[in-house]
């Protein structure tokens, strides 16, 4: 076995830790459903349903921060919101398809580039949309 | 980091903030807000005005020598990124990870100097960010007046006493009234003038066994660029070369022995002589491939298909 398998490359004792094959709290699969990213607390905020002083403190513009390390940090998350996808190669690369290999890679490059913890699930399959789903 | 390029200057606040004005005291803040934001070493010194490029390049348009640059800001905050310590102990110094570790370093490097210009804008005092795609000053000096390392034997790089070269770095030039740090001295000279292993390892051969050299101004050991230039762009069996970086005997992890070793070469002559023999003994500067997590592959026909090179040395892929 190469040194590649046998290592560990996880920051934290991750392979100390027990794993279950579900999360501790319940999650009904079937009964879940999908929810609009507008209900969530800050989006409500903004469109004012939390009154008027709220709407104002949570300007869209990215500009307007109550404290100017938070406003540099938004602009740049900002300026990011444009490259979260792309257009995939039109060849797949000539690289493994085992599973293992490719998560183990998938974290090492993540801890290459400064990540503090990885981890994968499957994304699981959810009910059918109600309306399509628009990436801009 | 096409898109990062154009976020580096702006118009300061019309009012500055109510925050003490003493130059000790907001250079201590500027320095852990830079660590809060990632830095792993930060350094301040005045803007020396010979750093500023007469020309900058425009990105899109390399052929031209660019625009006349205007630059009078007082000062310089010089953010250094680790290239990362496991990769370069993995790597041969020019196969396909190489200019990643450089873009890993001056990504994260150009996120944070980006940041705390704004933020130091935002607090009423005109600042502007410098990183890879967008510098309007020459760096090296920079570090060294910043006291962020010493002038090596590889070309115009600078070495750090804790990362060694295995680093990039970024800059914000700002009015903000900061206090300096001073240069360092650690040993380089002697030490550098000892080991020529980057000399003697460049795959290139545009590193000098020789003596320093006065060019411009600088008393610096030659290197011959046009070489160097062929080797990082023209690499067929790799993407970049780092292998000045990679075999240096300061790239080192900064573990408990390392930093009993790196007090000793710091401080003694003799102990500089046997860490170069010891660095070689020891095996450092050759690739541990049981550390290498990359893939490698290339776009060796520039048409966006990735094939797998000759000469992996590894079965990762």
């Amino acid at each position: 076995m190469s040194g590649y398998h046998k290592r560990n490359p996880e920051t934290f004792p991750v392979n100390r830790l027990k794993r279950v094959d579900r999360p501790t709290t319940i999650i009904e699969d079937g009964k879940v459903q999908r929810v609009k990213q507008s209900d969530s607390g800050f989006n409500k905020a903004s469109r004012g349903d939390y009154g008027p002083s709220l709407q104002k403190g949570r300007d869209s513009s990215h500009s307007l921060a109550p404290y100017p390390l938070e406003g540099a940090q938004l602009r740049m998350t900002g300026m990011m919101r444009s490259m979260v996808d792309g257009i995939v190669a039109t060849q797949k690369a000539p690289i493994s398809e085992n599973p293992q290999k490719l998560s183990q890679h998938i974290k090492e490059t993540a801890y290459f580039l400064r990540a503090d913890a990885v981890g994968i699930c499957n994304l699981l399959t959810c009910p059918p949309q109600t309306r399509p789903v628009i990436i801009s | 980091m096409s898109n990062m390029r154009h976020y580096v200057d702006g118009t300061a606040a019309k009012q500055k903030a109510p925050i003490p004005d003493d130059p000790q005291l907001l250079s201590r803040h500027i320095k852990e807000t830079a660590y809060f934001l990632r830095a792993d070493a930060v350094g301040i010194c005045k803007l020396p005005p010979y750093t500023v490029y007469s020309h900058n390049v425009d990105g899109r348009n390399r052929e031209s020598i660019g625009f006349p640059v205007e630059l009078n800001h007082k000062y310089a905050i010089a953010i250094l990124i680790d290239q990362d310590w496991t990769t370069a102990s993995a790597f041969t110094g020019h196969d396909w990870i190489s200019n990643s570790m450089s873009m890993l370093a001056y990504s994260n490097s150009g996120f944070i100097a980006i940041i705390l210009a704004d933020y130091i804008r935002r607090l009423g005092y005109p600042a502007r960010a410098h990183y890879a795609s967008n510098y309007q000053v020459v760096v090296p000096p920079i570090l060294l007046w910043s006291g962020l390392g010493e002038m090596s034997r590889i070309g115009d790089c600078i070495v750090n006493p804790f990362l060694g070269p295995r680093f990039k770095a970024a800059v914000v030039t700002t009015d903000m009234p900061l206090a300096t740090d001073k240069p360092i001295d650690f040993g380089l000279q002697d030490f550098c003038s000892k080991c020529k292993k980057c000399a003697r390892e460049c795959p290139s051969g545009a590193l000098s066994n020789g003596g320093k050299e006065m060019h411009n101004g600088y008393e610096k050991w030659p290197i011959d660029v046009e070489k160097c230039t062929k080797m990082r762009m023209g690499n067929r069996k790799g993407s970049g070369c780092g292998t000045c970086i990679k075999v240096c005997p300061w790239n080192k992890p900064y573990t408990p022995l390392h930093k009993a070793v790196g007090w000793a070469i710091r401080n003694s002559s003799l102990a500089r002589s046997i860490a170069i023999q010891g660095d070689d003994w020891l095996g450092y500067g050759k690739p541990d491939y049981s550390k290498k997590w990359w893939f490698d592959l290339a776009d060796l026909n520039s048409d966006g298909v990735y094939q797998k090179p000759g000469n992996t040395k590894t079965d990762i892929n």
